[in-house]
């Protein structure tokens, strides 16, 4: 029952979408913020432990990647919308 | 009138029927259930005897362990439902997910538009220890000069 909401996602053939970062191997050696725009790329299990500076339109907002954020987009984690917030006059 | 795991089951309704009243079930579930412990669908819960009576209290009590692909394979009700709920929002909130924050702030989490209503997401769409959870963070963080209204309104967005 539950898994045809996993598979209705995406054909099993395809794979998860992902985009391949050159700078990979490079930058899980060295700690390093991949910045990227991908932010439809799912996370996959050897992202786990890096960081990732996600673009949210303006700024890219680093995350790191768990073992829970696995199968998730990037853009999962990072919002793109402002929160509103109420202010009285505008030149504070 | 049977009283069966804190839901009362009316007499005179169809068992199909007297099953949907719990939290977790629904017809065609209940339909499942019937048919697995053969009660005939025109049964009505006055007319249980005993013996399928006690059968489908041990099943909502003790669902018994089916294959995966069985249609009840997974069955849940009442608090164990609702805890497993709990707990699906509260692994989106601990990952930092959109559906997490959509969640906290009380918003629609599935992309309906906000420009106006949005009042199931509103009344459905919080979390359960949020409640005293805002209201110490609302006195440390908010001066007692704001009006009521506004406490409540940065409170959604105050996490």
């Amino acid at each position: 029952m539950r898994a045809t909401e996993i598979l209705n996602k995406r054909s099993v053939w395809k794979g998860p979408f992902f985009r391949s970062f050159p700078n990979l191997t490079q930058a899980k050696k060295d700690n390093q913020v991949i910045k990227t725009t991908a932010r439809n790329c799912t996370i996959l299990p050897n992202f786990v432990g890096m960081r990732f500076g996600v673009h949210n339109g303006k700024n890219y907002i680093p995350i790191q990647i768990t073992e829970a954020m696995i199968d998730y987009k990037l853009g999962f984690f990072v919002p793109t919308r402002k929160k509103f917030s109420y202010r009285l006059t505008k030149n504070k | 009138m049977v009283y069966l795991l804190g839901v009362n089951l009316p007499d005179q309704k169809l068992v199909k029927i007297a099953l949907t009243r719990f939290y977790g079930i629904g017809l065609s579930t209940s339909e499942r259930i019937c048919a697995y412990l053969s009660i005939h669908d025109k049964a009505r819960i006055g007319q249980l005897p005993e013996h399928q009576m006690t059968s489908l209290s041990s099943f909502l009590s003790a669902p018994p362990t089916l294959p995966a692909t069985h249609a009840l394979s997974d069955f849940k009700i009442e608090a164990d439902l609702r805890r497993q709920v709990r707990s699906n929002i509260e692994h989106h909130r601990q990952i930092g997910s959109y559906k997490g924050r959509r969640h906290g702030q009380g918003l629609p989490v599935r992309g309906q538009n906000t420009h106006s209503n949005a009042r199931t997401a509103r009344r459905v769409n919080r979390l359960s220890s949020r409640g005293f959870m805002t209201s110490a963070r609302q006195s440390q963080a908010l001066p007692a000069s704001f009006t009521s209204s506004l406490h409540r309104l940065v409170s959604r967005f105050v996490k």
